[in-house]
């Protein structure tokens, strides 16, 4: 039994994907500012206080972040299809069926080449 | 964010995603879809759970003869999309059916996607190398705990050796869509999840479903083998923590789970498909939903000998496709009731109307 490669139980996936986002938006330095040292990205509960701002007050670029990953990550979470809504494991999925159509990209992170 | 939030708001999409569905299901009520048609092959077996649901005694019971079931798969192409539809074999154990790879290669060239669940027993290289032939895209084999507790469950010395090399013969063939194994756990195998789910991390197979024991079939007789609330949770929280650690472990079909553990041991939500997805032709031709329901009056919607299958899924199923929640006083009064409409149909108690196994209380609790 291999990996499946992403968390399958759909809270931690919508953790990762929340950290990733966290992560994404950290490393891009001009909007957000670089992370400040020593703090890890993958502590969830102080990410929005990773984020050292430079123009900003901090407590504004902290809303925007924040508001920003809650909004990204619930509009790509909310794109729930119930006709895809399947119990695909016992006979598997039809031939045509495409997991990653059924898949969320925010809950299983962003594209690999995101830097 | 903080941890609680992103607690509330995972709660949240979980919430709004099963309100979506709840709207769905009523759709599918006035507009099922077959996306699963079962075929009881035969009621023969070469084993003896004591879980079966189809209480097969090794009785020389075959399914139709196979130019009904070919007449049945040309009638189903003719009136349903069958790009959607995938044709599941069941028994019994299928591979004793006499005619089944004749069948199976006629249904492959009618363009059917096809599965398969068996005890594995017989599948030995060559009958692989044939099942593959035959465009068999996935099969579910039974193991049920380690191999003395699999023998003894199966009545069968040597049928867990057997099941693991038909698991080896098909992985050494390879080519198939899916191979998956399935576990039924029950109060005496539970202890040895662990060491199973080890046994299974060594094999190449595609996925494992583990799934408790059902108070339904031959497994009634058998009350001390039940799941007891501990052995639920301690359950359902292994399948978590696999699938938080990325490995294709899956519960079943059955059962609203509750906010905390829906989509989190399995990939979608709780929605019961008998009769709005599903449908099973019985090895006397009697039409049904899911073949783990009891097999009583109001349930059988009719048989192939006297209808077509297509008007019979049709113009009838009525029992499925409306809530079973409406027929019981706790269940229409229950919180729940939006998500789980009364649960699954496969365990509700036809004669006293009501839901033999509800997970309220011991997966979560309502207000
Ligand atoms: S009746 Fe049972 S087996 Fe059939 S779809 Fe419903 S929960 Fe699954
Ligand atoms: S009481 Fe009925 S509706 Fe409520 S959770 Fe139990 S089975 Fe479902």
């Amino acid at each position: 039994m291999k990996k499946a490669g992403r968390k399958l139980a759909f809270g931690a996936a919508v953790v990762t994907a929340a950290l990733n986002l966290t992560a994404c938006n950290n490393r891009n330095a001009a909007v957000y500012g670089p992370p400040e040292s020593g703090k890890p990205e993958t502590d969830l509960s102080t990410e929005a206080e990773s984020v050292k701002p430079e123009a900003e007050s901090g407590t504004q670029t902290e809303q925007r972040v924040e508001t920003e990953l809650i909004t990204e990550t619930e509009a790509a979470l909310t794109e729930f299809d119930p006709d895809d809504n399947l119990n695909n494991d016992v006979y598997g999925p039809p031939e045509d069926f495409e997991m990653k159509n059924n898949m969320i990209p925010a809950v299983y992170g962003p594209p690999e080449d995101m830097q | 964010m903080r941890k609680d939030s992103m607690e509330d708001s995972i709660r949240q999409f979980k919430a709004q995603h099963m309100d979506q569905l709840k709207e769905y299901r009523e759709q599918l009520f006035h507009a099922p879809q077959l996306r699963q048609l079962f075929f009881e092959l035969t009621l023969r077996c070469n084993e003896q759970c004591f879980h079966c649901g189809s209480r097969c005694t090794g009785r020389e019971i075959d399914g139709l003869p196979m130019e009904k079931y070919q007449e049945i798969l040309d009638e189903v192409k003719e009136n349903f999309d069958i790009s959607r539809v995938q044709l599941c074999v069941t028994g019994g154990e299928p591979l004793l059916y006499g005619d089944f790879f004749a069948l199976m290669n006629y249904a492959h060239k009618l363009g059917y996607r096809w599965g398969m669940t068996s005890n594995g027993t017989l599948i030995t290289r060559e009958v692989a190398h044939q099942l593959r032939e035959a465009g068999m895209g996935t099969i579910s084999i039974s193991i049920d705990g380690l191999e003395e507790t699999h023998d003894r469950f199966r009545n069968r010395k040597g049928a867990w050796r057997k099941a693991m090399e038909g698991i080896q013969n098909l992985i050494d063939e390879g080519g198939f869509h899916a191979i998956q194994v399935t576990s039924v756990m029950n109060h005496e195998n539970i202890s040895e999840l662990e060491e199973m789910y080890e046994m299974f991390l060594d094999m190449d197979i595609d996925s494992w479903r583990v799934i408790g024991l059902e108070p339904i079939g031959r497994a009634l007789e058998y009350p001390e083998r039940m799941l007891t609330k501990e052995d639920q949770l301690r359950l359902f929280s292994f399948i978590k923590e696999k699938r938080e650690d990325e490995m294709p472990v899956t519960y079943g079909c059955s059962h609203y789970l509750g906010l905390d553990w829906e989509r989190e041991v399995r990939d979608w939500y709780f929605l019961c498909n008998a009769g709005i997805y599903v449908a099973s032709i019985m090895a006397n031709g009697d039409v049904g939903a899911c073949l783990d329901i009891e097999r009583r009056e109001e349930t059988i919607q009719g048989n192939v000998y006297e209808d077509r299958f297509t008007d019979i899924w049709n113009d009838r199923f009525q029992i499925f496709r409306s809530r079973l929640s409406r027929r019981n006083a706790s269940c229409k009064m229950c919180p729940a009731e939006k998500w789980c409409s009364g649960g699954a149909f496969h365990s509700w108690d036809y004669d006293k109307n009501e839901q033999m196994i509800c997970m309220k209380d011991i997966l979560f609790s309502v207000t």
